[in-house]
C-alpha cells in the first residue's frame, strides 16, 4: 500500500509539474489585454504607447527572458513561496487563504447535498422503481441537468430574491459566519451548485443501484429475512458505492468547479472560482499558476483517496499484490 | 394432497406488467410439498416455474411483477395475508432459497462469514463471534475444506462450486423446513453438478427437511425428486410420483420431454414448435398448438380439467376425459409431420428464470 | 425646470446650469434630459433633513488594478482613490475650475499658472501640511526623471510644463512651454493626485542608487495600498478592502472641505454617510436586482436598461452625456477596400446608415446622433461648419447608390441591387466590432443590413476587445512593436484584414480638442484606420491650438470639425451616454452635465437609504 501511495505521489508531483508549464507556456504565449488597452489610451491621450506597454509589463515582471520568469516560477512555487499578484498586489497565498473560504462555504454543503440527496433519491428511485415518485425523481434529474446553471441562478435570484423577498439577492461579505442569517445569503448558491450536482449523482446512483436491486444477491438477502432498509442498504447501496465512487470525483470536481464560478459571479461571491478566472483574464501569472494547482492538486488527491477507497470498498481490488 | 402438507399451493396466480401487457406467468397453479419430501417442479423457461418458487415467499419483484389470486398454506398458514414483517420471520428461518447463479447469489463486497451470519442474526439473536462460529459449522457441513480459514474470504476467492455450497450453508443457516432450490446446478459444471446433487441429497437425508427443486433438467429429477410437478406455460401439466412419470407418463407434454432426454432411448427428438403468447394464452389446452394429438375441442374452452390417471398421478389432458377419450388416441405416434414443428429442445434454451 | 428638492441645496448650481444653457450646443442635452432626471417623487425635501447615515452602498462590475495615487489612472481605480484623495481641483459643470486641495489659481500670462493650496490640507502618518514643496518635488522627482521610475502613467501631460517652482509655502508657479489658455482645464493639474515627498523621498534615493523595484516597492508598500498618508485630503478614510469583494472607506472627521467655499452650505458636513462601501458584483442582473430592492446605493447602468429603470419608483435615474464617441471606422490602409480612400465613397456609406434608428432602437435613446468628433456641448463645436450624414434626409441609400455608381472606378457596377467589383463578382466586405455589450452586436448586425441595402456582401466579426486593437488596429512597426500608427498606410497594416470596424469608443476631448491630432492627421500617434486628410487639418489644428485668443480657437475648431464631418475618416456615429441609477432616497446636489459628479461627495439622502 505505502509502495502505491508513494508511486500515485511521484506522479501527482510530475502532473502538477506537467499543469503548471503548461499553463505558464500558455500564458506566455497570449497577449495581455491590460497591455493593448493601456497602448491604446496613450496613443488616444497623444502620449507615448511603448512607454504605456512598457509600463504594464514591467508591472507584470515581464521584463526578463522567458527562461528566467519559468525558473523563477517554478522555483517559487515548488518552494510552495508564490510571490505577489501582481493585480492585487497582495501575497497570492493570502489571495487564496481569503477567497478559499467562500467557496468552501459553497462547495462543501453542496457536495455533501449532492452525495446524501443524490445518492439519496437515486437510490430509492431505483427501489422503487415504476412508482411516481420514481419517474418524479426522473423528471427532476433531467431538469437539474438540462438547465443551464448561468440562467438558474438568475432566475432563482430574481424570484427568490427579488420578487418574492425570501432570500438576499447577492452574497454579502459582512454578515456573521456563524448565524442563521448568513445561511439566508447561501441557500440560493448552493442551491443552485447542488442541482447539477444533485441530479446527476443521482442518475448515476439510481442506474447502479438498479443494477444491484435486480442482482441476484438481493433476492438472496431478503430470502434470508432481511428487511428491506437492510436489503437497500447492505445490498444496494454499499456494493454501489463502488462504482458511484469512481463517478464522483470526476463528476463533483467536474460539475462543482465549473458552476462555482458560474454562481459567485451571478450573486457576487469573492470565492476561489471567481478570483481564478480574473487572474486568467488579468494575465496574472503568479496567481493563476497557484489558483491552477488548487484544483489539480484537488483532483490528483480525490484520485488517489478514490484508489485507497476501492481497496476498503472493494475486497476484489488489491494493490498490494496487483498492479492498479 | 395430505392434510398435513407443509406446503400447499392452490389455484396460485401471478402476473407481470409490462409494456406489452399483462403477462400472466402463473395461471393456476396447485400441488403441495409434504414434510421431508422432494418435489420437483419442471418445466421451460417461461413456463412459471420460478415464479412459484418465488411466489411462496413473496420474493418476486413487485412491481411489476404480482400475486393476483390462489393459496399458499405452509404448515397450516395461509402466507400470502401475511403481512411483510410476518412473512420475514419465516424467510430464511423456516423457508430457505439457493439461487441458480452462485456467481451472484453471494454479496462481492462482504465475506462469506459475514453472509452466512447475516442470515443467522436476521432471526435469532445470537453475537457475531456466535454466529460466526455457526458458519464455520455450516460451511463445513456443506463440504467447505478448512472452514476455519475460509470463513473471512471473500466471495470471489471461492470457485463457482464452492460458491453454490457457501449459498446452500447460507440457506442451511436457521435449520429450515423447507429449501426452494431454484435450478442450484445449472449454472455449474457437469462434474461439479453431481457433488452438489449429493450434497442436496444427504443433507435432507441428515435434516430431514423437504426440497421443493425447481428445474428443467430431467436427470436432475430422476436423481432427487420423490414427487414431480410438470408446468406449461403456468399451468400445471401433470403431477405424479417419480418412479410414475418416469415409467408411465400420461400428458403428451411429459411424454414427449421424456423421449427427448438424451440417453433415455439415444435419440433426441425434440418438441416442435415454442410457448403460447404469457400475454393473451390461446383457449383450451395450452399445449394444443405443439401437441400431436391435438383435436379442434383441444383449442377451445376452458383448460382441460386434471383426471386421474393413477395412485396421486394427475394429468390435465382432454386425452384422459371421459367425454374425448374415443377422439383422442394417445399411444399413436407422432407422425414425422407433426414433429416437424420443431424449434427447441426443452432441456436446450432454458435458463431456468421467468420472465423477468 | 422644477427643482424643488434643490431648493436651498445649491442655489448657485442651479443658476449657473440655467446660464449655460444659454450657450451654443447645449440646449439639447441638458433641458430635456436635465429636468427629468432630476425630478423625483419625494418632493419638498429641504435641508433639515440633511443627516448623516449610515451607508452608501455602490455596485461595481470589476476590482481595481491600483491603488497608488501615481497608478491608479484607470477608471476602476480611480473610483476608488478619489475616495480618500481630492485631488488638486476639478472642473465643474461649466469646466470651470472647481476647488479642492488648490483653493484657487492666478493666470499670470499665458505661460504661467500659480496654484496656491488650503492651508488646512494634513497628510497621514505625521508627514504633515501638504505645501507647495509637495508639488515642486513631484514635478521634479516623479515627472522630469528620465526613467518612470514609479510608473505615473499620465507623465506626458506634463509635456508642455518646462518647471514648477515654490513661490511660498502654500503656492507653486507653474510654467509652460508654449502659451496655453486652457491649461486649467487640462488633466495636467486637475484630478491629480500626490504622495506625500517625504514618503516618496527614501524609494527615490533607494531608485537613484540603483535599485531597480524601488518604484515598484513604493507603489505596493502597505503604507500607500492603505492609504495611511491620506490625512484628511479626502471625504473618506479607508478601513479594508476585500479583493473582488469590496473596498470599504470610513467618513473623514477632520476632511478638510468640510464646510468650506466654493458651496459651503453643501459640503457642511459631508460626506453625509459613515462608510461608504463599493461591492463588487460582476453579473449586471444582480446589480439591477439590487438596486431595483433597494439594496444598494448607486450603481451605472447599461444603456438598453435605462427606460425599464425609470419606471421602478425605487429607482432614480440620471444620464448624462459623455465625450466619447463610438464610430464606424473605414480602413484606409493597403489591407482595407482601396474605394475608401475616396472621400465621396465614405461619405456615401455614411449616408446609408441611419444613425436615429441606431440611438433609438439599440441603445434605447440613451446616446445622442453624432456628425463630427466633437460633442454638440463642446465650445469648439460649431453647427454651422457640419455636414450631417445619415440622419434625416441626410440618411439616403438612393442617393448613396447613385454616388458609388458615379464615384467608384467604372470596372465597378451595380448589375440590378448589386454592387458588382472589376472581376463582376459581388463587393464583400468585412466589419468587425467587439464582443462584450450586447448594444455592440446589435448595432453592428444593423450596420452590416444597412451596407448590404447598397448592393454590397458583408461579413461579420464579433472578436473580443483586446483582440480588435490587437489584431486589427494595431500595426508592427520597423523595430517590431505593436503601433496604432507605423507609418505609411501603403505600406503598414495590420494582421488581419478588415473594411470597417465598428464599436471602438474614442475620447473626443471637448476641453483640450487639439489632442485629435492623434486620431486624424496623417502621422497621428493613434491614426489606425490610414486617414490622409484631402484638406490642411494639421495646419488648422496648429493655429488653433496656438491661437492668442479663445475666439479664434473656437473659429479654427469649429472648422476643423467641419473639416472632418466633410471628409468622413469614419462614420461618426454616436454619443455614449453615463446612466446613474441612485436609490431614490438619494438628494442629488448638482446640473446634468458631462462633469456629473463632480460634488458627489455632498449628496445626501433624505431618508437611510438602507435602515
Ligand atoms: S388436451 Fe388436447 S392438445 Fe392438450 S395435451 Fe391433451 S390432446 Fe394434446
Amino acid at each position: 500500500m505505502a509502495w502505491f501511495v508513494g508511486r500515485r505521489l511521484v506522479w501527482a508531483l510530475f502532473a502538477t509539474f506537467l499543469v503548471v508549464t503548461l499553463t505558464f507556456a500558455l500564458l506566455a504565449a497570449s497577449p495581455n489585454p491590460e497591455t493593448s488597452q493601456a497602448a491604446w489610451q496613450a496613443a488616444q491621450d497623444g502620449s507615448d504607447p511603448e512607454e504605456a506597454r512598457a509600463l504594464v509589463d514591467q508591472q507584470h515582471g515581464a521584463g526578463d527572458s522567458l527562461t528566467t520568469q519559468y525558473v523563477s516560477y517554478m522555483v517559487s512555487m515548488f518552494s510552495l513561496d508564490w510571490g505577489q499578484s501582481t493585480t492585487y498586489n497582495e501575497d497570492v497565498t493570502s489571495v487564496i487563504a481569503n477567497a478559499w473560504v467562500y467557496s468552501a462555504i459553497t462547495v462543501i454543503p453542496a457536495t455533501i447535498i449532492a452525495v446524501v440527496v443524490g445518492f439519496g433519491i437515486g437510490l430509492y428511485s431505483a427501489t422503487h422503481q415504476y412508482t411516481t415518485a420514481d419517474y418524479a425523481a426522473t423528471l427532476v434529474a433531467f431538469f437539474g441537468v438540462s438547465i443551464p446553471n448561468f440562467w438558474f441562478a438568475i432566475v432563482l435570484m430574481l424570484v427568490f430574491g427579488e420578487l418574492l423577498g425570501l432570500t438576499p439577492i447577492s452574497y454579502d461579505s459582512e454578515v456573521p459566519f456563524w448565524s442563521l442569517e448568513h445561511l439566508s445569503y447561501l441557500v440560493l448558491p448552493i442551491t443552485v451548485l447542488a442541482t447539477a450536482a444533485v441530479a446527476s449523482e443521482m442518475r448515476y446512483a439510481r442506474a447502479e443501484a438498479l443494477e444491484y436491486v435486480s442482482a441476484t444477491w438481493t433476492k438472496t438477502a431478503r430470502a434470508k429475512g432481511l428487511s428491506e432498509t437492510a436489503v437497500t442498504i447492505r445490498h444496494v447501496f454499499r456494493p454501489a458505492t463502488v462504482p458511484l465512487v469512481t463517478i464522483l470525483v470526476a463528476d463533483l470536481v467536474g460539475i462543482i468547479f465549473a458552476t462555482a464560478y458560474v454562481v459567485e459571479v451571478i450573486f457576487g461571491i469573492p470565492g476561489l472560482g471567481y478570483v481564478s478566472y480574473q487572474a486568467l483574464v488579468r494575465m496574472d501569472t503568479p496567481l493563476v499558476l497557484a489558483t491552477t494547482l488548487i484544483p489539480v492538486f484537488v483532483t490528483i488527491v480525490a484520485n488517489l483517496c478514490q484508489d485507497l477507497a476501492y481497496t476498503v470498498l472493494d475486497p476484489r481490488i488489491d494493490y498490494e499484490g496487483r498492479s492498479p | 394432497m395430505t392434510d398435513d402438507s407443509l406446503l400447499s399451493i392452490r389455484d396460485l396466480r401471478a402476473q407481470f406488467h409490462t409494456d406489452e401487457g399483462v403477462v400472466r406467468a402463473v395461471d393456476g397453479v396447485s400441488f403441495d410439498v409434504g414434510r421431508g419430501e422432494t418435489v420437483c417442479l419442471v418445466g421451460e423457461s417461461g413456463s412459471g416455474k420460478t415464479v412459484t418458487a418465488e411466489s411462496i415467499t413473496r420474493l418476486l419483484a413487485t412491481p411489476p411483477g404480482r400475486i393476483v389470486g390462489g393459496e399458499i398454506r405452509f404448515d397450516g398458514t395461509d402466507v400470502t395475508s401475511m403481512a411483510e414483517d410476518e412473512l420475514r420471520t419465516i424467510r430464511g428461518s423456516r423457508i430457505a432459497h439457493v439461487f441458480q447463479n452462485p456467481q451472484g447469489s453471494l454479496n462481492p463486497v462482504y465475506s462469506v462469514g459475514a453472509q452466512i451470519g447475516e442470515a443467522i442474526r436476521a432471526h435469532r439473536r445470537v453475537s457475531r463471534r456466535h454466529a460466526r462460529a455457526r458458519a464455520i459449522d455450516l460451511l463445513e457441513s456443506v463440504g467447505i475444506p478448512d472452514p476455519a480459514a475460509r470463513v473471512d474470504d471473500y466471495p470471489h476467492e471461492f470457485s463457482t462450486g464452492q460458491k453454490q455450497r457457501v449459498a446452500i450453508a447460507m440457506a442451511l443457516a436457521c435449520d429450515p423446513d423447507l429449501l426452494i432450490a431454484d435450478e442450484p446446478t445449472t449454472a455449474l459444471d457437469v462434474t461439479v453438478q453431481a457433488d452438489i446433487l449429493d450434497l442436496l441429497a444427504s443433507l435432507q437425508a441428515e435434516r430431514g427437511m423437504s426440497i421443493l427443486l425447481v428445474t428443467h433438467d430431467l436427470g436432475v429429477v430422476a436423481r432427487l425428486a420423490d414427487r414431480v410437478v410438470v408446468l406449461y406455460a403456468g399451468t400445471v401439466l401433470e403431477r405424479a410420483d417419480v418412479v410414475d412419470l418416469f415409467e408411465r407418463p400420461a400428458h403428451p407434454y411429459t411424454r414427449a420431454l421424456l423421449e427427448c432426454l438424451p440417453g433415455v432411448d439415444g435419440e433426441v427428438e425434440p418438441i416442435g414448435g415454442t410457448l403460447p403468447s404469457p400475454i393473451d394464452p390461446p383457449d383450451g389446452c395450452r399445449f394444443a398448438p405443439r401437441c400431436p394429438h391435438a383435436i379442434e375441442e383441444c383449442h377451445a374452452g376452458g383448460r382441460p380439467p386434471p383426471s386421474t390417471v393413477g395412485d396421486d398421478h394427475v394429468a390435465s389432458c382432454l386425452g384422459y376425459h371421459r367425454e374425448y377419450r374415443g377422439a383422442i388416441d394417445l399411444e399413436r405416434h407422432p407422425t414425422a409431420e407433426e414433429t416437424q414443428r420443431v424449434s427447441d429442445r426443452p432441456d436446450a434454451g432454458i435458463d431456468g428464470g421467468g420472465p423477468r | 425646470m422644477s427643482h424643488n428638492r434643490f431648493a436651498g441645496v445649491s442655489r448657485r448650481a442651479l443658476v449657473k446650469a440655467a446660464g449655460v444653457a444659454g450657450l451654443a450646443g447645449l440646449a439639447g442635452c441638458f433641458d430635456a434630459d436635465g429636468g427629468r432626471s432630476l425630478e423625483n417623487g419625494s418632493d419638498g425635501v429641504t435641508l433639515d433633513q440633511r443627516e448623516i447615515h449610515p451607508e452608501w452602498v455602490h455596485a461595481v462590475s470589476a476590482e481595481a488594478s491600483e491603488l497608488s495615487p501615481y497608478r491608479a489612472t484607470d477608471y476602476a481605480s480611480g473610483l476608488r482613490t478619489t475616495l480618500l484623495l481630492d485631488g488638486a481641483y476639478t472642473l465643474d459643470e461649466d469646466d470651470e475650475f472647481y476647488s479642492f486641495w488648490v483653493e484657487s489659481y492666478e493666470n499670470r500670462g499665458e505661460e504661467s499658472y500659480a496654484f496656491t493650496l488650503r492651508d488646512n490640507l494634513e497628510w497621514g502618518n505625521d508627514y504633515g501640511q501638504q505645501t507647495a514643496d509637495d508639488w515642486v518635488w513631484f514635478y521634479n522627482h516623479v515627472v522630469t526623471p528620465e526613467e518612470n521610475w514609479v510608473g505615473h502613467p499620465t507623465r506626458d501631460d506634463w509635456s508642455n510644463v518646462v518647471s514648477v517652482e515654490r513661490e511660498s509655502e502654500l503656492t507653486f508657479v507653474v510654467d509652460l512651454e508654449k502659451p496655453d489658455p486652457l491649461f486649467v482645464r487640462r488633466p495636467t493639474m486637475w484630478g491629480t493626485q500626490i504622495l506625500p515627498s517625504e514618503l516618496t523621498k527614501p524609494y527615490y534615493e533607494r531608485w537613484v542608487d540603483g535599485d531597480g523595484d524601488a518604484g515598484h516597492e513604493l507603489n505596493t508598500a502597505d503604507e500607500v495600498l492603505e492609504f495611511q498618508y491620506a490625512g484628511n485630503l479626502g471625504p473618506y478614510t479607508f478601513d479594508r478592502r476585500e479583493i473582488e469583494d469590496r473596498f470599504v472607506v470610513q467618513r473623514n472627521d477632520d476632511y478638510y472641505r468640510r464646510g468650506t467655499e466654493p458651496d459651503a452650505d453643501d459640503w457642511e458636513d459631508a460626506p453625509y454617510f459613515e462608510r461608504y462601501v463599493m461591492r463588487i458584483l460582476p453579473e449586471q442582473s444582480t446589480r439591477l436586482a439590487e438596486l431595483r430592492t433597494g439594496g444598494i446605493t448607486y450603481t451605472e447602468l447599461p444603456a438598453d436598461e435605462a427606460h425599464a429603470l425609470e419606471n421602478e419608483s425605487a429607482v432614480e435615474t440620471v444620464t448624462t452625456p459623455t465625450p466619447f464617441l463610438r464610430l464606424a471606422a473605414y480602413n484606409q490602409r493597403e489591407n482595407g477596400w482601396e474605394p475608401f480612400r475616396n472621400q465621396s465613397v465614405r461619405q456615401a456609406f455614411s449616408m446609408a446608415v441611419e444613425k436615429t434608428s441606431i440611438v433609438e432602437n439599440i441603445f434605447d435613446g440613451n446616446a445622442d446622433v453624432a456628425h463630427t468628433f466633437q460633442p454638440t456641448y463642446s465650445e469648439f463645436y460649431d453647427d454651422s461648419h457640419v455636414r450631417e450624414f445619415g440622419e434625416g434626409e441626410s440618411y439616403d441609400p438612393e442617393a448613396a447608390r447613385s454616388i458609388l455608381e458615379r464615384e467608384l472606378p467604372s470596372a465597378y457596377g451595380y448589375d440590378g441591387d448589386v454592387l458588382l467589383d472589376a472581376e463582376g463578382s459581388q463587393v464583400a466586405l468585412t466589419l468587425v466590432y467587439q464582443t462584450g455589450e450586447r448594444v455592440y452586436r446589435d448595432s453592428g448586425r444593423y450596420i452590416a443590413a444597412a451596407i448590404e441595402d447598397l448592393g454590397v456582401a458583408v461579413e461579420q466579426r464579433a472578436v473580443p476587445g483586446d483582440v480588435l486593437l490587437e489584431r486589427y488596429a494595431y500595426q508592427e512597426s520597423d523595430s517590431g512593436i505593436p503601433t496604432l500608427n507605423a507609418g505609411s498606410r501603403d505600406r503598414y497594416t495590420s494582421d488581419v484584414e478588415w473594411d470597417i470596424m465598428w464599436s471602438l469608443s474614442l475620447n473626443t476631448f471637448p476641453r483640450s480638442p487639439e489632442n485629435i491630432g492623434a486620431f486624424f492627421t496623417e502621422a497621428g500617434t493613434a491614426n489606425f484606420m490610414g486617414y490622409v486628410p484631402a484638406g490642411d487639418l494639421e495646419g488648422l489644428l496648429e493655429e488653433a491650438a496656438t491661437a492668442p485668443d479663445i475666439e479664434r480657437r473656437r473659429e479654427r475648431f469649429g472648422e476643423v470639425f467641419g473639416l472632418l464631418s466633410e471628409e468622413q475618416p469614419a462614420n461618426f456615429m454616436i454619443f455614449d451616454n453615463t446612466i446613474h441609477g441612485y436609490h431614490r432616497n438619494v438628494v442629488l446636489t448638482e446640473p446634468v452635465s458631462p462633469s456629473w459628479g463632480y460634488k458627489r461627495h455632498t449628496y445626501w439622502a433624505s431618508e437611510d437609504p438602507h435602515g
